[in-house]
C-alpha cells in the first residue's frame, strides 16, 4: 500500500448533512419537554416507564440485530426513539412486565421481522401499543393506572367527553396534561416541538397538516356524537385538538418514515384519512382512547397503494 | 438544509505559466482517440502538433510547453478510461507556433473551413468532464441541429470557469460562438448566461438562475425548447452544446490561428478560498495545488468536475486536461462517506427531484440491478443532477446506483441487438 492514497469515492461529493441518527435524536430532543411535564404530573411513575421503554426497545434492537447476525445499529436512535414515543403513549403506573412486552413487541413484531428500519409497513411504537392495549385493557387504561396519585383525580379527557362532562374539562389543563392519561399528554408542547421538525424539514409536513386537517373535519362533522345522547353541551374544537394524543400522532406517529407514503398528493390523502379515521374511531369505537393510534395504523396498510398516486416525470407528460 | 447555490465571481484568471514534466493523454474529451505524431527523444515547439486522427470527430492534440518528448505511455486518464500519453519536458519559452489566421467574415467562410480549422486547433467541447459529450460531437454526416447552446454559466455550485471566460473576453466567445455555428450549421444560437452576466452577451439568451440545477444542460434545454429527455419526437441533436471556454477557444483558432494548449480551472479547497487558473493542458494537479499553497494528503479526497458530478481522482500526480473544469480538494476530515444501507423512506429525494422521478422506489430497483422496475419508475427521465444523493437521510449513494443501473441497461440493449 501507498502511504498517501487518496479516498475515492462517487459524486456527489457534498451531503447535506441529513441523517437517520440526526432525525432520531432532534425528535427526541423536541419531545423532551412534554416527557419532563409528563413527569412532573405524574411523578416517579412516569420516569420509570420512560426509562423502562427507552432501555427495553434498545435491548430488543441490540438482541434482535445480533440474532440475525446484522450490524448493531443503536447508534442511530430509533430504537430510542420508538421506545420514548411508546412510554409517552402508555400513562404512567401500567405494570413493568407490559412496559417490556409493548417495547418488545414494537421492535421485533413492529420492525425487525421485516429487516428493520426502512422495511417495516407499519409504524413500530403503533404495534407495540395495539398489542398491548388489546391484549390487557384493564391494565392499560389511565384512569385504572393512575388511581394511586392522590394530587390528580377525574376523568382522562376523552373518558370526560365520552361521559358528557364537558364543563370539568380546562383548556389549560388540556393543553398542559394536567389530567388523566397517557405520559405524553402536554399536548401543547409536543405540538411546539411537532412544528420545530417541521420547520427544519425533518418530518413530512403534508402528511402533519393533513392528519390535523382530517380532525378537525371529523371534528366539525360528527364530533359531537361522541357526548351521550340527550347532552346538550358542545365540545371546543380545541379540546378535540389537545386530547388524545392527537398533536403526538400529527407530527410523531403518522410521518413516520417508513410507514407512511412519499409523494405529494399520496402524503396528502394519506394524513387526511389517517385524522378522519381517528376521529371517527374515537368517536364511535370501542378502543376510543387509541383512535389516533388505530387511525394510523389502517391508514398505513393502504400506503404502499396511494404511493402510487404521483405525478408523471417531467417529458413523460 | 445548505442551499446549493451558484456563488457570485471573486478574482481574476490568474496565469500559472506551469514547466517540468507534462503527461498529455491521447484521449481527451469530445474527441476520438489519438495517434502520437511524434517520438521519444524529439524535440517539440509550443504548438506543435503532437497527436492526430484522420477522423472528423477528432480533435488534434498540441504541446503546451518547449521541450523535449520524454516518454510515450499509458495512463488511466481522469475520466476512467485507459489512453496513451505523451510526456513531454519542457518550458513555456517562445512563440507558439501558429497557423494562418483566417479573417473571412462567417458567412463568407465554408463550414467545412471551419471545421478542418477547429479540428487541427484541437477544438473540442472542453469542460463538464466529459459528462456533456453526448450533447455535442461532430459528426457531419447527421442533420444539423437547430440550436447552438453556448453555456456560459457554470453547471454546478464551486465552479466558476465558464463565467470568468466570460467576463474576461466576452467579445471572443461571441465571435467565437458564431464561427462553431458556422461549423455545426445550427440554425439558432442562444447563449445561457447567468443572471448577473446577461449584459455581456447580445442576441438570443436564457438565464441561468442562482439556484442548482439551473445550470445543467438538461434543465436549460428544457427551458429553452420545453422537451425533456423523455418528451415524445425530441431528436438526439436537438441542441448541440458548448460551453464559453470552446467558443472562446474556436475564435483564437480561426481568427489568430491558436491551438489549444490551456485549460481554465476553478481550484479550491472545500470550505476555503477558490481561484482560477489558466494552465498548460497535462499539468500535474498537484503542481495546480502547490500554486495555491496546498498539497493532497493521505485520506483527503481530490476531486475534478464540481461536488455533485464529478470524478474523484486516485492520482495526485494526475494531469489536467480539456475537460477539466474544476480541481478540488476536501481534507480528511471533510470527506463524506456513503453507507450501504437500506432506504427509509423519508421521501426528501422525491421532493427534490428536478424531473419528477420516484426516486425512492426506483434506486431501491436500481441497487438490484433490476432494472425494467426501474425503467417503470422513469429511471430514463433522470439527468443525474445528484440532488437526490445529496438529501439522503440514510446517505445512500443514490448517483451511483442510477449510474449503475443505465450502464446495465445499455449492457443489455446490446446483448439484445446482437442476439
Amino acid at each position: 500500500m501507498k502511504e498517501n492514497v487518496l479516498t475515492v469515492s462517487v459524486a456527489p461529493f457534498w451531503h447535506s448533512g441529513a441523517g437517520i441518527a440526526r432525525n432520531s435524536y432532534i425528535s427526541m430532543a423536541v419531545l423532551l419537554p412534554a416527557a419532563v411535564v409528563g413527569v412532573m404530573h405524574y411523578r416517579v411513575g412516569a420516569l420509570a416507564v420512560l426509562g423502562l421503554c427507552i432501555g427495553s426497545c434498545m435491548l430488543a434492537e441490540a438482541l434482535m440485530q445480533k440474532i440475525m447476525g446484522r450490524p448493531v445499529t443503536l447508534g442511530d436512535g430509533s430504537a430510542a426513539l420508538t421506545g420514548m414515543l411508546l412510554a409517552l403513549l402508555l400513562p404512567a403506573g401500567v405494570p413493568w412486565w407490559l412496559v417490556v412486552v409493548g417495547s418488545f413487541s414494537a421492535i421485533i413484531v413492529g420492525k425487525q421481522i421485516y429487516g428493520g428500519i426502512g422495511s417495516h409497513p407499519l409504524n413500530a411504537t403503533i404495534v407495540g401499543w395495539v398489542m398491548i392495549r388489546i391484549s390487557w385493557g384493564v391494565q392499560m387504561d389511565a384512569d385504572v393506572a393512575l388511581a394511586n396519585l392522590p394530587n390528580l383525580s377525574g376523568l382522562s379527557a376523552l373518558a370526560a367527553l365520552r361521559g358528557g362532562y364537558v364543563d370539568a374539562l380546562s383548556l389549560k389543563d388540556v393543553w398542559m396534561g394536567n389530567l388523566v392519561g397517557p405520559i405524553g399528554s402536554a399536548s401543547l408542547l409536543v405540538l411546539i416541538g411537532g412544528l420545530v421538525l417541521l420547520a427544519l424539514r425533518i418530518i413530512k409536513w403534508e402528511v402533519s397538516l393533513g392528519f390535523l386537517g382530517g380532525v378537525l373535519l371529523g371534528c366539525v362533522l360528527f364530533g359531537s356524537n361522541m357526548l351521550p345522547e340527550g347532552s346538550d353541551a358542545s365540545i371546543h374544537p380545541l379540546v378535540m385538538l389537545f386530547s388524545g394524543n392527537v398533536m403526538l400522532g400529527a407530527f410523531f406517529l403518522a410521518p413516520d418514515t417508513t410507514s407512511s407514503p412519499s409523494q405529494p398528493i399520496a402524503m396528502w390523502i394519506y394524513g387526511f384519512a389517517a385524522g378522519l379515521l381517528a376521529m371517527l374511531v374515537r368517536v364511535y369505537g370501542n378502543y376510543y382512547d387509541g383512535g389516533v393510534v388505530f387511525g394510523i395504523l389502517l391508514v398505513s396498510l393502504a400506503s404502499p397503494l396511494l404511493d402510487k398516486i404521483r405525478p408523471k416525470a417531467r417529458g413523460r407528460e | 438544509m445548505k442551499r446549493l447555490t451558484y456563488k457570485t465571481l471573486v478574482s481574476e484568471i490568474q496565469e500559472l505559466p506551469g514547466a517540468g514534466r507534462l503527461v498529455l493523454p491521447l484521449l481527451q474529451i469530445g474527441s476520438a482517440p489519438l495517434e502520437a505524431c511524434v517520438g521519444v527523444g524529439d524535440e517539440v515547439q509550443r504548438g506543435q502538433c503532437i497527436g492526430r486522427a484522420d477522423t472528423p470527430e477528432s480533435a488534434f492534440l498540441h504541446s503546451p510547453l518547449a521541450g523535449k518528448v520524454s516518454a510515450l505511455s499509458h495512463a488511466v486518464t481522469h475520466e476512467g478510461t485507459s489512453a496513451g500519453t505523451v510526456e513531454i519536458e519542457g518550458d513555456a519559452a517562445g512563440e507558439v507556433e501558429a497557423m494562418q489566421p483566417i479573417q473571412q467574415d462567417a458567412a463568407e467562410l465554408s463550414a467545412e473551413t471551419v471545421q478542418v480549422r477547429l479540428r487541427e486547433a484541437g477544438v473540442s467541447p472542453l469542460g463538464g468532464n466529459g459528462k456533456n459529450v453526448e450533447y455535442a460531437s461532430l459528426q457531419p454526416d447527421e442533420e444539423p441541429p437547430e440550436i447552438l447552446m453556448v453555456l456560459c454559466a457554470d453547471e454546478e455550485p464551486l465552479l466558476q470557469t465558464q463565467r470568468h471566460v466570460l467576463r474576461e473576453a466576452p467579445e471572443k466567445v461571441i465571435e467565437g460562438a458564431t464561427l462553431f455555428q458556422k461549423a455545426v450549421g445550427a440554425k439558432r444560437l442562444v447563449f445561457a448566461v447567468s443572471g448577473d452576466q446577461t449584459n455581456l452577451v447580445s442576441g438570443e439568451t436564457v438565464g441561468v438562475e442562482k439556484r442548482y440545477p439551473s445550470g445543467h444542460p438538461e434543465i436549460l434545454m428544457a427551458r429553452m425548447t420545453g422537451r425533456y429527455r423523455l418528451t415524445e419526437g425530441r431528436p438526439r441533436k436537438d441542441v448541440y452544446l458548448i460551453n464559453a471556454e470552446t467558443a472562446m477557444a474556436a475564435c483564437r483558432a480561426v481568427r489568430e490561428g491558436l491551438p489549444v494548449l490551456e485549460k481554465t480551472v476553478t481550484v479550491g479547497q472545500e470550505g476555503g478560498l477558490s481561484v482560477v487558473v489558466r494552465v498548460p493542458l497535462g499539468t500535474p494537479f498537484s503542481q495546480v495545488f502547490e500554486s495555491m499553497g496546498l498539497k493532497a494528503e493521505g485520506g483527503d479526497r481530490l476531486f475534478t468536475g464540481g461536488p455533485l458530478r464529478g470524478v474523484a481522482q486516485f492520482d495526485p500526480e494526475g494531469p489536467v486536461t480539456k475537460g477539466t473544469d474544476g480541481l478540488f480538494l476536501q481534507k480528511g476530515r471533510g470527506v463524506f462517506c456513503y453507507e450501504d444501507v437500506a432506504c427509509i423512506g423519508c421521501g426528501q429525494c422525491v421532493k427534490v427531484c428536478p424531473m419528477k422521478i420516484p426516486v425512492n422506489m426506483m434506486t431501491r430497483n436500481c441497487e438490484f440491478g433490476r432494472i425494467d422496475e426501474a425503467l417503470d419508475y422513469d429511471l430514463d427521465a433522470c439527468i443525474e443532477c445528484g440532488l437526490c444523493a445529496y438529501v439522503c437521510t440514510s446517505r445512500r449513494p443514490l448517483l451511483q446506483y442510477i449510474q449503475f443501473a443505465k450502464k446495465e441497461q445499455q449492457k443489455a440493449e446490446l446483448a439484445r441487438q446482437s442476439a
